[in-house]
């Protein structure tokens, strides 16, 4: 349906003008759907049919600028440069896949520490936002000198370095080492301020190993957390490559591990140098060692802190602490895996074990290596065992626990049992494969190959399947490095782009990589706009605060009562909406499909046939439906001769008229214009005939402007073929034409005739008819005949003037107005003493006129007319029926 | 009686008028459009003519004229009253004095609201209760057991009716609960028969479009024969 746009009239499909009011509908009323060919309201954005887009999709002006990139859940992101490559390396075949989301995400967001220089200042702007840094200029002063010394540690937030007990002491001494002067000691409980909860119960003997030694001198910068934990042994961090070159000689020996680990040179303190980083230089002492070791010393700013992380107390060797003990079966430790851990321990020879109550499988076994390799060179304080319900701490997680533990001089704290709300959904949920290990065989070939070689160590296929997106392929594949192969694999990944960018090197200065790596788009939106920088928004003037009521009012310095991230007027400034789209990658995906043009994504078919058949069938039915009622008509005599049984009312209404008085006075309302003499003119013709046969006097009125000329017309076609009446308009029969007023004027009428009408549809005075004569009112007639084509008006009679007045009132009416009629027949008093509805009944009631039984040819052929269009239409639903409920049955079954 | 040229002229046009008016059966086209714009604009026009003629004219003026003429002050007073309130109502699409059409507005409205609500009360829902009570009068005239029958049929139907557009809360007890089940069993009683009342409706008015249908092309081959001389 179309519905009018003036009016609001429903106009059937396809119409051009409205049927109420004529306004024309060319407005485009409908969408052509590119795709099925359908038609859809002009609302409608998708096909109604086949779900197509129906407008084409404007894709966004260059002016808007591309979108922001997508930035990690955590703080530092990429700086812009590796955000570019990122975009024009996405086209290569770049694993992303293999490293899981929250990886990548984690990676990401620690490697814009890393992949930043060193700046020149602590308060360097581009990593401690000034907004941020207000804030905490209004927290206490020993927060204040915590956050100070948090950014001393340039590269990664506070909370990160802390997740960095141990490998982060060890870079620090190493920097110590160097001659770099030390900064202030990061307190302790300042850290454990900053770090999350469940962050810090991941490290729990890390603060605790702090809070002893307070002195964590310089920041670890030049060593990588990552790369300690793939030397096989007790290192060295030399301020002298020649010496670590000259121990990674021995660094063979560390690969096996029974052989006893070599000391640390005596110039260095043990404290300052883990030992185990001076166990690969004297390990491996190949001469071209000495030129990769400028690689490795990679700045801690490409030191992943989630790697940094799981090097735990390697640099602790020099405590007096046991090792610990794992319990993990034999073949679930790659043979060059074993190779890694034998220094720590053997160096540590009182260690107690450290026993862990992990099941085979649970534990990635590079990781539980790495474990053991770290916890044995940790704190002499007691190790507990976990008991870690499966479910609750994933077991790499739970894993890790215990050698951080085992730093701890101090008697271990209480056995962890973190529920997993204490954790990340992620985290909680995740659940590193099981790892069926090849045989130690397969590892061992490997591992076979020169240690300097640069070739990419695959592990074998079923490990890399079981192994799943835990572990990225890459970081497997460093796994199984020497040292140096490790770096020179590190390089050529960077090459290759097959290395996250997160750790490559970035070329930009620090200013421009921190600039936007600090600040995620989320956080960046809840950024007070007064402080933000030119580049992101135009900041207004930053007033000084001051109270404005209270005591306080009016004096300058005092604290808000809101931070100012938690101000409004931030939110308001902020564009939430893009950052939300461009923040979630799954909105960007949809936004993509959503805008693909409908010519590049949809084919274009062949327009279905849905419309032509049922305008067809609709067709069809139009002429059978005309061919069936003409036919009767055309051929002017029944198919079948019979005998009609009239209705009861009609046989009244017979009645009632038969009992009339020759010039009876009786009120014809002939309230049906030409649009319904089709139907009403057989009605009045038997009725009016039959009045005038009975001789009666017909005093004609209409409700309506067009009822006094039909029945102008019909009464002198009557009254031609009646002598008494062919010559007698006003002496027995007269039209006093159009009476206005509806229900007013047919209660007027009974008051007063003359009133209501004066003059006759003629114009001639009603005191002038001889008709007239006695008539002041409608009380002064034997009968009304109602001829109405609507309730309304049969209504309006049977209300204002046959029950108030008491007056014999019955109607010819129309089909339609049987159902409202037939009430008021079967009242006691009987407020319609005849019903005559429509033309069966006119034919039956002319058969009682004619005294015959049955009704002349032509209504009787009439009356054919109308029951084959009727039994045409009682097919039509039931064919209709049973395909609907056929079909029904179809789609049930499909 | 031979017709005229103008009546065979006149049935001419009112049978090609009609096929015009069919060929919307086939679509919209400028030929329906054509017949119904004519229709239009003739039903307008003649409804001016004799709302002048019949009303304006023969009611008002000619009434009020004559009124003067026979210095009939009460019939002028009358008369003149009706001019007013009838001129009145044309300032309704004046913006500044539209108000005082709202003066004869409300006069019809009130006239016409006693007169329907007193009708309707005193011509059909009074006599219409006391027919649907009054069991009796069915078995008067349609025998005592099918008078019986229908006049609880029509009790039953009618008192479902008047349940079925029951709208109140939900409320608890056993009252409530009697209530809810009444509204629902009965109610839903109820609703069938006004489910069969419309379809009554329905097919009462499919009829009445048929037989004007039929008309119309009773009317056609009624032209055609006396075109043709059959």
């Amino acid at each position: 349906m179309i519905y009018c746009p003036k009016c609001g009239t429903a106009n059937r499909d396809g119409s051009r003008f409205c049927n109420e009011c004529g306004e024309e509908l060319v407005i485009q009323t409908h969408i052509e759907c590119p795709r099925c060919g359908a038609l859809n309201p002009i609302q409608n954005v998708l096909c109604i049919q086949c779900s197509g887009r129906l407008l084409p999709f404007v894709p966004p002006s260059p002016e808007t600028g591309a979108p922001p990139p997508i930035k990690g859940l955590s703080l530092p992101t990429k700086n812009p440069a590796g955000e570019q490559d990122e975009e024009l390396d996405a086209a290569a075949p770049e694993p992303e896949d293999e490293t899981p989301a929250w990886l990548r995400e984690l990676g990401a967001s620690l490697s814009a520490g890393g992949e930043s220089e060193e700046p020149d200042s602590p308060e360097d702007a581009g990593e401690v936002p000034d907004w941020l840094r207000d804030l905490r200029a209004s927290l206490p002063q020993e927060l204040e000198e915590q956050a100070e010394s948090a950014e001393e540690d340039e590269a990664l937030p506070d909370w990160l370095t802390a997740l960095e007990p141990v490998a982060g002491k060890a870079m620090d001494e190493a920097q110590t080492a160097e001659g770099e002067p030390g900064d202030e000691p990061l307190g302790s409980e300042s850290q454990e301020d900053e770090i999350p909860g469940w962050l810090s119960r991941l490290v729990p003997s890390a603060a605790a190993a702090r809070g002893l030694e307070p002195e964590p001198a310089t920041s670890g910068k030049e060593t990588p957390g990552w790369l300690t934990r793939l030397v096989p042994g007790e290192a060295e961090v030399g301020t002298e490559p020649t010496s670590t070159a000259a121990e990674m000689e021995e660094g063979e020996g560390s690969e096996r591990p029974d052989e006893p680990a070599p000391e640390a040179p005596a110039e260095i303190e043990g404290d300052k140098i883990p030992d185990w980083l001076a166990d690969p230089s004297a390990a491996d002492g190949e001469v071209e060692a000495e030129t990769e070791l400028p690689d490795l010393e990679i700045d801690e700013r490409e030191i992943p802190g989630r790697l940094a992380t799981l090097q735990p107390t390697d640099e602790e060797a020099e405590v007096e602490a046991e090792p610990s003990h794992l319990e993990i079966d034999e073949g679930e430790i790659p043979d060059w895996l074993a190779t890694l851990q034998p220094v720590d321990e053997e160096t540590e020879a009182g260690a107690e074990p450290l026993d862990l109550e992990i099941e085979g499988g649970e534990i990635p076994d590079w990781l539980a290596d790495i474990r053991a390799t770290g916890g044995a060179a940790d704190a002499e304080a007691e190790l507990q065992d976990l008991e870690v319900e499966e479910g609750e701490l994933p077991d790499w997680v739970a894993a890790l626990r215990p050698v951080d533990a085992g730093a701890e001089s101090e008697p271990a704290p209480a056995a962890i049992e973190p529920g997993a709300e204490q954790f990340p959904d992620r985290i909680a949920e995740f659940e590193p494969p099981s790892v069926d290990l090849p045989p130690a065989e397969t590892l061992q070939e490997a591992d076979m190959e020169p240690p300097g070689q640069k070739r990419a160590y695959k592990l074998p296929d079923e490990v890399e399947a079981a192994l799943g997106p835990s572990v990225p392929a890459w970081l497997a594949e460093l796994q199984v490095q020497a040292p140096e192969a490790a770096a020179a694999i590190f390089e050529e990944a960077a090459v290759d782009g097959e290395l996250p960018e997160w750790l490559v090197r970035s070329e930009s200065g620090p200013d421009e990589a921190l600039a936007s790596a600090e600040i995620p788009g989320w956080l960046l939106a809840l950024k007070p706009p007064e402080l933000r920088e030119g580049t992101e928004l135009p900041a207004p003037e930053v007033r000084e605060w001051s109270e404005e009521t209270g005591l306080l009012a009016g004096i300058p310095g005092t604290l808000p009562v809101e931070m100012l991230i938690a101000q409004p007027r931030a939110i308001i400034t902020a564009e939430s909406t893009d950052l939300a789209m461009e923040d979630s990658p799954p909105a960007r995906l949809f936004s993509e499909i959503v805008g693909r043009s409908p010519d590049a994504t949809l084919k274009k078919i062949a327009s279905p046939k849905a419309d032509v058949l049922p305008q067809t069938a609709r067709w069809i039915i139009y002429a059978i439906l005309i061919i069936a009622v003409s036919l009767p008509i055309i051929m002017g005599k029944p198919f079948v001769s019979r005998t009609i049984e009239p209705t009861a009312a009609t046989v009244e209404m017979h009645r009632v008229i038969e009992s009339l008085d020759s010039l009876d006075p009786v009120l014809v309302a002939f309230d049906y214009d030409p649009t319904g003499s089709g139907e009403m003119d057989p009605i009045a013709s038997a009725l009016i005939g039959h009045l005038m046969d009975r001789g009666a006097k017909l005093v004609v009125v209409s409700l309506l402007p067009a009822g006094p000329a039909t029945a102008q017309s019909l009464l002198a076609e009557l009254a031609a073929g009646r002598p008494d009446y062919a010559q007698g308009y006003g002496e027995r029969y007269a039209n006093l034409g159009y009476l206005p007023g509806q229900a007013a004027a047919v209660r007027l009428l009974g008051l007063s005739l003359e009133t209501a009408l004066p003059r006759d549809f003629y114009g001639t005075p009603l005191s002038e008819l001889p008709v007239m004569q006695g008539l002041d009112s409608t009380r002064a007639f034997s009968l009304i005949v109602e001829l109405a084509a609507s309730q309304d008006t049969l209504r309006w009679w049977i209300e204002q003037a046959g029950t108030p007045f008491a007056i014999p009132l019955g109607t010819g009416a129309s089909a339609s107005v049987i159902p409202v009629a037939r009430p008021y027949y079967e009242t006691e008093a009987r407020q319609l003493v005849g019903l005559v509805g429509g033309v069966p009944d006119a034919v039956t009631y002319e058969a009682l006129v004619n005294d015959q039984g049955s009704a002349t040819s032509s209504s009787a052929a009439r009356l054919d007319s109308q029951l084959a269009g009727q039994l045409l239409f009682v097919l039509v639903i039931l064919a209709g029926n049973v395909a609907y409920f056929s079909r029904r049955g179809t789609r049930r079954e499909r | 009686m031979e017709p005229s040229l103008l009546d065979l002229a006149g049935t001419l046009i009112a049978a090609i008028l009609t096929l015009f008016v069919f060929s919307y059966l086939l679509g919209d086209n400028a030929l329906y459009r054509f017949a119904e714009h004519l229709f239009v604009g003739a039903a307008v026009g003649y409804a001016m003519v004799v709302a002048f003629h019949a009303i304006i004219g023969s009611k008002l003026l000619m009434p009020l004229a004559e009124a003067l003429s026979e210095e009939n002050w009460a019939r002028v007073l009358l008369l003149g009253f009706s001019l007013l309130m009838g001129l009145l109502l044309l300032t309704k699409p004046i913006k500044g004095i539209s108000w005082l059409g709202s003066l004869s507005v409300a006069f019809l409205v009130g006239v016409g609201a006693a007169l329907t609500v007193g009708g309707a009360v005193l011509g059909t829902l009074l006599p219409q209760i006391d027919a649907t009570t009054n069991v009796s009068t069915y078995a008067t005239r349609y025998g005592p057991a099918l008078g019986a029958v229908s006049g609880v049929i029509v009790l039953i139907g009618t008192t479902g009716v008047l349940i079925h557009f029951h709208f109140g809360a939900r409320e608890a007890g056993p009252v409530g609960r009697l209530r809810a089940g009444l509204v629902r069993t009965w109610g839903g009683l109820g609703r069938w028969f006004i489910l069969i009342a419309f379809a009554a409706i329905l097919a009462a008015t499919f009829m009445s479009r048929l037989s004007l249908l039929a008309g119309r092309i009773q009317f056609l081959v009624d032209s055609a024969r006396g075109y043709l001389g059959g």
